[in-house]
């Protein structure tokens, strides 16, 4: 069974080597077939192999399977080996199935694409590599698989090239994640050196027994790889790509920026929590960087008029949500939002996916409105979505996941009150911003007649799914009061330690309370956006503060004029290569020297005769004279 | 009253600066060469002049050398120059010049 | 014998400061000529007998006839000989022999260290044992060197007489 590990890896890998080599002439059915296929077959792999895990039982909770050795240098032995337990499983199964349903889906919805196997062959890679990064044995081949999905989400952002803002965004994101990966590098590099190996089982036990608690090294190896899961999970400060990664497809946005890529550092801090436990500082700074990020970043939401980009910095907020549970040691309810993300944010791209598409490119959210009525299956599957994202209680997936944090957040030591009071501004913020694009794209009146939405089951089948799973997915790790539910604490095993579960006046209290602001903020977002308010208030409330918002805070143009542009003007300096001044002068030194030298060579016999004279009396004077 | 080196060294370079003084003077190809004979003429009697005051025949034996190398490089010397009038009409040295090239 | 030399040591720098300052190019090789002789006297009256001897052969005999014959292949025009006698004021001369006599002024500077007298003639057969005793491989490679003058001479004239046939 183990070797199906590899398998599970292998063919997404296989689809894309099909694909970029299947050559122009490639049929665009056999392309979609290739496409969705290889990942379909995959995930059912991956469905097997998680059945085994499972039947195999507490005694055996982790499978190994080792392809070949990688680099064998003495001690130093990294093979391409992938290994599967309770916390790879749980990502594995969601980047497989997610992804699944969003290749069914980009199969219809990139038909008419003139680079339709471009964008298949791309998909496939970027599967490839997430679960490379998820199912790696070793911190070398995580770190493989952390950079292919990065090179993969580049190419996917840029993938309409020929505008230039779109492959703007696409080196943006790269460059922005890649200041994190080069972090994370050398955090992985401390790691090594301070523990001896890459193999992720022995770094996790090791560092519990080599790290010392506070010290320099667990410290900054800490800091280190949390400046990695920032940049790949898009929190502040290094949150400004994903807005301008949108510029890729939709289901693009969906798989890479909502449900899998952007959750790696979510995973990796998880993965790694043992040296983050050594670092309690860092952990600290883990929580806050989540808690600002939370708040922005629906902040910044609320001022957004691009729809993708509403749901971007949603992702990024959403992303915070799990960043704090980390910060506060809840690892398993971070890795349970992770989940039940993926569900209603892929669910929220793929509908909006589908609005745009019938708005024939129209990204604004004011320019829509009444869609409602032409629009049914999105109407409701980005309703689901954005009830979800908001936690309406009891019947989202979203608001389990988010109760899971809250009350772990809340008895979290230290300052896990202060934690949960943000937690519950970004519920009340959340459903704000949710209901508010919900609202502004699907009621009031209709301005344009949209075309044709693309239809079809290949369209339908992944919305109706995610839809159901958007609102049931979370019934994996329930409190006591809604069941006891306890699948995740199982499955996870003890690669996590277990969430905890609130009993009591104090979680009926919390649970109450963030039902009420969730709902609140419903409320809120009809009054202010809701059909009612006719006529809609073009520029919307606090026209400042709203463009500050939707300006994303400032943060781009900071890094614009303290970063980028003093870059620009060292590289304008730099590119009439002053360095090469040094050679041009020696060579227009040896030209000068040349044309005095050939100044002397003029054929002129007697000329050289009397020079030639001169000279040997000079040296006959000298001889004479000393 | 016997005859000393220095009369000898004397009458040499006096000759040779004769000669140099032809070479610089002249454009003419031919007399530039007759007065670079002229300097190894120069040349040689200071060598057999030395060698007569030692009274060894060293200084004799290169005197034949130097006109062993005057005989050699006046013909080709000369060849040259023919050549060059067969070529231009002239034998003024000003315009070899041209040949630059 | 020092006598001899200083008269024929003043006929030598006379004939040869009259050769080189003739525009027409026989009259100056005929002074020439003269000077090479006077020098070979001058030879006479250091003691050196064979070297006189082979200095008038060669250069009085040989090298002049050659330098005759060039000036026959040339064939010397009257205008040219005309233009070379305008060229010639003295004011040519002058730069030249002021640098000449500078020369030759250091020249004579240089030999003062020298010393000693020229009393008694080399004897033939010391030169000549010398000559084919250890000097024998320089004399062998002079002759390789009028060999190769003979080949470089011969490579010279030749491309002229194969244009002339093609134009005959």
């Amino acid at each position: 069974m183990p070797s199906l590990l590899a398998l599970v890896v292998a063919l997404p890998f296989a689809g894309f080597l099909l694909l970029s080599l299947g050559g122009a002439r490639l049929p665009a059915r056999a392309v979609g077939i290739i496409g969705v296929s290889s990942v379909a077959i995959s995930a059912v792999l991956a469905v097997a192999v998680f059945v085994a895990l499972a039947a195999s039982g507490p005694a055996e909770v982790r499978f190994v399977d080792t392809v070949w050795t990688w680099i064998d240098v003495g001690p130093f032995a990294p093979a391409v080996a992938f290994s599967l337990d309770g916390l790879s499983a749980v990502m594995m199964l969601v980047v497989t199935l997610v992804g699944l349903l969003i290749h069914v889906y980009a199969a219809a919805y990139m038909r008419s694409d003139a680079s339709y196997r471009r964008f298949f062959a791309y998909m496939n890679l970027f599967v490839g590599f997430m679960l490379v990064l998820v199912l790696a044995d070793n911190l070398l081949l995580l770190y493989l698989g952390w950079e292919g999905v990065g090179l993969a989400s580049y190419l996917l952002i840029g993938f309409w090239y020929q505008r230039p803002e779109n492959g703007y965004a696409a080196r943006k994101a790269f460059i922005v994640t890649r200041i994190g990966d080069t972090a994370l590098a050398i955090g992985l590099f401390l790691l090594f050196w301070e523990l001896g190996t890459v193999d992720i089982a022995q770094v996790i036990t090791r560092a519990d027994q080599l790290l010392v608690e506070g010290s320099a090294v667990a410290n900054l190896s800490a800091a280190l790889i949390l400046a990695g899961a920032a940049g790949k999970s898009a929190q502040v400060p290094l949150h400004v790509w994903l807005p301008d990664a949108m510029a890729g497809p939709t289901p693009v946005s969906a798989l890479i920026h909502a449900a899998t890529m952007v959750t790696a550092g979510v995973y990796l801090i998880a993965r790694l929590h043992p040296i983050f436990e050594a670092a309690p500082a860092v952990l600290v700074a883990v929580a806050i960087v989540g808690a600002v990020t939370l708040l922005l970043a629906a902040l910044a939401a609320l001022g957004q008029r691009d729809v993708k980009r509403v749901l971007a910095y949603s992702t990024i907020s959403q992303l915070g949500y799990m960043v704090v549970a980390l910060g506060a040691g809840a690892y398993a309810a971070a890795i349970a939002h992770l989940v039940t993300h993926a569900f209603f944010k892929a669910l929220l791209f793929l509908s909006a996916g589908v609005v745009i598409a019938s708005l024939r490119g129209e990204h604004d959210l004011w320019r829509m409105g009444g869609l409602r009525r032409v629009l049914h299956l999105p109407f409701w599957s980005f309703g689901i979505g954005a009830a979800s994202l908001a936690a309406v209680p009891v019947v989202t997936a979203g608001f389990y996941s988010k109760e899971l944090i809250l009350w772990n957040v809340w008895v979290a030591e230290p300052g896990g009150a202060w934690l949960a009071a943000v937690l519950l501004a970004g519920t009340f913020l959340t459903a704000l911003y949710a209901f508010r694009a919900f609202f502004l794209a699907f009621f009031g009146k209709l301005r344009d007649a949209p075309s044709p939405p693309p239809r079809g089951g290949l369209i339908a089948a992944p919305l109706v799914i995610l839809a159901v799973l958007a609102i049931v997915g979370g019934l994996f790790e329930t409190s006591a009061y809604f069941g006891g539910i306890e699948l995740l604490t199982l499955t996870l095993g003890d690669s996590l330690p277990a969430a905890a579960h609130g009993v009591g006046a104090d979680a009926l209290a919390l649970m109450i309370g963030a039902s009420g602001l969730s709902l609140l903020g419903i409320a809120a977002a009809y009054l202010a956006y809701g059909p009612r308010v006719l006529p809609r208030r073009a520029g919307g409330y606090l026209p400042a503060a709203g463009r500050a918002a939707e300006a994303g805070f400032g943060f781009d143009a900071a890094y614009e004029r303290i970063v980028v542009g003093p870059f620009r003007r060292l590289a304008r300096g730099l590119r009439d290569e002053p360095v090469d001044l040094v050679y041009e002068a020696v060579a227009r030194l040896l030209r000068a020297a040349h044309g005095v030298l050939a100044f002397t060579q003029r054929g002129r016999v007697r000329v050289y005769l009397a020079v030639l004279l001169l000279g040997s009396l000079a040296v006959l004077a000298y001889s004479v004279m000393a | 009253m016997t005859l000393g080196l220095p009369e000898v060294l004397t009458f040499a370079s006096i000759l040779f600066g004769v000669g140099a003084a032809g070479l610089l003077a002249r454009r003419s190809l031919l007399f530039m060469l007759a007065s670079i004979e002229v300097m190894f003429v120069a040349g040689g009697v200071a060598f057999v002049g030395v060698s007569a005051s030692l009274g060894q025949a060293d200084g004799q034996v290169v005197f034949f050398f130097v006109l062993a190398a005057a005989a050699a490089q006046v013909s080709v010397a000369l060849a040259l120059m023919l050549r060059f009038h067969a070529q231009s009409r002239t034998i003024d040295a000003d315009r070899a010049s041209s040949l630059r090239g | 014998m020092v006598v001899t030399f200083y008269i024929a040591s003043a006929l030598a720098l006379a004939a040869a400061a009259v050769g080189i300052s003739r525009a027409h190019p026989i009259h100056g090789l005929l002074f020439l000529a003269l000077a090479l002789v006077a020098v070979g006297v001058v030879f006479l009256a250091v003691g050196a007998p064979l070297v006189a001897a082979f200095h008038v052969i060669v250069y009085a005999g040989a090298i002049v006839v050659l330098f005759l014959f060039a000036v026959m292949v040339a064939g010397l025009s009257a205008p040219a000989v005309a233009a070379e006698r305008t060229r010639l004021s003295w004011r040519a001369f002058l730069g030249p022999a002021l640098l000449a006599a500078a020369l030759a002024w250091l020249l004579i500077a240089a030999s003062r260290p020298a010393s000693g007298a020229v009393e008694e003639p080399v004897p033939i057969v010391t030169v000549a044992s010398a000559l084919f005793g250890p000097y024998i491989a320089g004399v062998l490679l002079a002759g390789l060197l009028l060999f190769a003058g003979l080949i470089a001479t011969h490579h010279l004239a030749r491309r002229d007489d194969a244009a002339t046939e093609e134009q005959r």
